[in-house]
């Protein structure tokens, strides 16, 4: 074992010794009129990340020669401690590194880092900063552990800290009770989520004995775990990915998270952590190949969430909402691929949709932050000669997401589309809406750009107007701008000899898995250069299409009154009840029932014999011990004085 | 050294006793916390009357623990008279009835 994997705790470590401090920073510094220097805050929140993402790094070279199993997969681990023991099954604090933390953690260390610089320009007004970048810094140690760890509960671990975070950060201002309630509807759904995860993480407890993703893989190829347990707790673990990856039914969250400042949108909103869900099934690939009945409804979910999103998408007037349901359609697009049992192109749209999609999210946040937070594109416009660098930036985030080449997401997308029109009929079905779906996220992100930096400015405002955007925010927005156009190129041939050497890096990893699951989903797969074709001129096609029509649709002057700032965002009419079905079914399914349970029972405890009864019950259980209770110190005494003699009277027979 | 250990412990029990009917029956504070004090020394009384009838170094031991007793207890009455004090300042009132506010 090469002597970095004794350095895996610190990459986890590092950002919580940041939010320690931090923290400790906020706390010391609250009674100052500007709370604590700013220079310190800012420099020991950036530090953490970016020394991690250097410790990432070296892992990841130090992998290379680490010694290689059956499957040609190499892995550094390290166990700290045994955690605690449940029957005969001792649950070790341990992390794994392997091929596939390596990418998560190079984006998720190299993209935090670049957004925590970010936030030092954006942040900067605000009060409360030392308290953000303790947040973000607790954030990025509970993303790393959910990443590393070695198996369902050290990532439990994680999976629940970024949902701490996210809550913590979407209710960051916490003087608008609006924030507080996305806060804690954020928080609440994902929680129905980890339930899942929970049931799913005791069923293969149960059923095989481990919890580390070595043992429940193997187990899983070697015949001891299937059937209908496997599959019930691979159904359970996804709808724990359904709440944190904002997927079908588990999605509304996701838009009202949009509460928290921009950065945080960004990194955990976007890039980090509603990928887990894609992550978490990628990890226990076997397990999750061996069910492909749990594939297909995977399959449907992402499918059903991507147009959904899509649609949604169109009828945003606030810039982030409509980035918000983008990530939900993009996150909809990797499941179809996990679906079809293509992870590893799920993973590599994870990586690709990080860079573009915080690219365009902090792009956005230098729109808002420049009009001085002004969120609604009915008062944009025109805002590409007045701000020229984020136009560009921005510019190329939206070629990267609605697929054209060269950029990130044509590569990314495109793969998707090709593994389903090359699976059984179930996926090439999906792939038809899939590629409808394109078809409307080139004209919702058009539209998006459009409203935003085209046409006529809605509002008169001048250069002089603006604020300017600092050194922070620019560098990061330059390279996460870099990064989305040439992100794809790592599937691409060159890198050496390989084409796809993504594919090729991650294939000790994920192979296994991928093979079962095709197996199962009864899709041969062969190289296809023909379909790689048809579906990449296909996809271009509609990208061009649909960014076309858009472009020449929005760029007419708009004949809608321009609103005052400050309006309700929310869309109206169709839009309205399109982005609003999900909160009115559970509207229907949950709270209706539970308010008419309670008109029930209120009835029921008006009638004549049944409610004294009741309420009278309810009285003694919740007053009836206090009566117990006693005041007078003396009682008090007495009473204990009786307790001891009992307690002692009780010893003396029994031991008699 | 020619103390019968039965007397001891009659004794001990004998002033844990008055404490306790001082801290039951009676009212003022002060009093109570008086026979709490007599409660506690009595116990330790009875400690060392127990460690007198072991042999060689575990006496010697026996008869150290009431010292820690006593240092606890000291620091314990401090804090309990401060207390007491305080609060019968405030009502001028040292009548324990006088204080049964906090069942609301």
């Amino acid at each position: 074992m090469p002597a970095a994997a004794h350095l895996l705790w610190l990459i986890p470590v590092l950002p919580l010794l940041g939010a320690v401090l931090n923290g400790f920073l906020a706390l010391a510094g609250s009674r100052t009129a500007d709370g604590p220097n700013r220079g310190i805050v800012g420099f020991l929140a950036v530090a953490a990340p970016a020394l991690s993402f250097v410790l990432v790094l070296i892992c990841a070279f130090a992998l290379e020669h680490a010694p290689k199993d059956a499957h040609g997969a190499a892995m550094l681990s390290q166990s700290l401690w045994t955690w605690f023991q449940v029957g005969d099954v001792p649950v070790q604090l341990g992390f794994a590194f392997d091929r596939l933390t390596a990418v998560m953690l190079l984006f998720v260390t190299g993209i935090g880092t670049l957004i925590h610089l970010y936030s030092i320009g954006y942040m900067a007004q605000d009060r409360g900063f030392a308290r953000f970048m303790a947040y973000l810094n607790l954030f990025m140690f509970a993303m790393i552990t959910l990443v590393l760890g070695d198996g369902l509960v050290v990532t439990f671990l994680g999976w629940e800290g970024v949902g701490l975070c996210s809550y913590l950060l979407i209710g960051f201002w916490h003087q608008n009770d609006d924030y507080n309630d996305a806060a804690r509807k954020a928080f609440v759904m994902n929680r129905i989520g980890d339930l899942g995860f929970l049931l799913g993480a005791f069923i293969l407890v149960w059923a095989c004995g481990h919890l580390d993703y070595v043992g429940i893989n193997q187990a899983v190829l070697g015949g001891q775990l299937g059937g209908s347990t496997l599959a019930a707790a691979c159904l359970l673990l996804f709808l724990g990915c359904t709440g944190k990856s904002a997927q079908i039914p588990l999605l509304t969250w996701l838009p009202d998270a949009m509460a928290g400042p921009t950065p945080v949108s960004a990194l955990i909103h976007a890039a980090t952590m509603v990928t887990s869900g894609v992550y978490l099934v990628a990890r226990l690939g076997p397990a999750f190949g061996a069910c492909p009945d749990v594939l297909n409804v995977i399959l449907v979910v992402g499918c059903l969430t991507a147009v959904f999103g899509a649609v949604a998408g169109l009828f945003q007037h606030d810039i982030k909402k409509a980035l918000a349901y983008s990530t939900v359609s993009q996150l909809g697009f990797m499941f179809m691929a996990i679906g079809c049992g293509a992870y590893t192109v799920a993973i590599f749209h994870v990586f690709t949709h990080a860079f573009f999609k915080a690219t365009l999210f902090l792009g956005s946040g230098a729109v808002i932050h420049g009009l001085g937070h002004e969120q609604d594109m009915r008062r944009m416009g025109g805002l590409a000669k007045l701000m020229p660098f984020t136009w560009i930036v921005m510019f190329i985030g939206w070629w990267a997401i609605i697929g054209l080449p060269p950029f990130a997401g044509f590569w990314s997308k495109d793969l998707i589309l090709e593994n389903l029109f090359a699976g059984n009929a179930l996926t090439m079905t999906v792939g038809v809406v899939a590629v409808f779906t394109a078809l409307l996220t080139a004209i919702y992100m058009t539209r998006m750009l459009v409203l935003t930096f085209k046409g006529q400015p809605r509002v008169e405002r001048h250069r002089g107007d603006l604020h300017a955007l600092p050194l922070s925010m620019g560098i990061s927005l330059a390279i996460l701008a870099i990064g989305s156009a040439v992100a794809g190129c790592l599937w691409m041939g060159i890198f050496g000899e390989q084409t796809a050497w993504f594919q090729h890096y991650l294939a000790g990893v994920l192979g296994g898995g991928e093979h079962l699951a095709r197996v199962r989903l009864h899709i041969d797969h062969e190289e296809n250069h023909t379909l790689a074709y048809v579906v990449a001129i296909m996809g271009t096609l509609t990208a061009v299409t649909g960014g076309l029509w858009a472009w020449l649709r929005w760029t007419r002057p708009q004949t809608a009154a321009v609103p005052a700032h400050g309006t309700d965002t929310a869309p109206t009419g169709f839009g309205g009840a399109w982005t609003y079905a999900f909160d009115r079914v559970y509207d229907l399914a949950i709270v209706l029932p539970v308010r008419l349970i309670s008109l029930v029972s209120y009835g029921l405890a008006s009638l004549p014999l049944v409610g004294p009864a009741a309420s009278g019950t309810a009285r003694f259980l919740a007053d009836g011990y206090v009566s117990l209770q006693r005041s007078r110190l003396r009682s008090q005494l007495t009473l204990s004085l009786a307790g001891v003699v009992a307690i002692l009277a009780v010893l003396f027979f029994h031991l008699k | 050294m020619g103390i019968d250990p039965v007397a001891i412990q009659a004794l001990a029990a004998a002033i844990f006793a008055i404490g306790l009917a001082a801290a039951l029956l009676r009212r003022n504070l002060f009093i109570i916390l008086m026979g709490v004090e007599l409660m506690l020394n009595a116990v330790n009384l009875s400690l060392v009357g127990f460690a007198r009838t072991l042999p060689g170094d575990a006496s010697l031991i026996g008869s150290l623990v009431p010292i820690f007793t006593i240092a606890v207890a000291a620091a314990e009455a401090c804090v309990g008279l401060a207390m007491v004090i305080c609060i019968t300042r405030r009502r001028d009132d040292a009548d324990a009835d006088a204080y049964a506010s906090m069942k609301e």
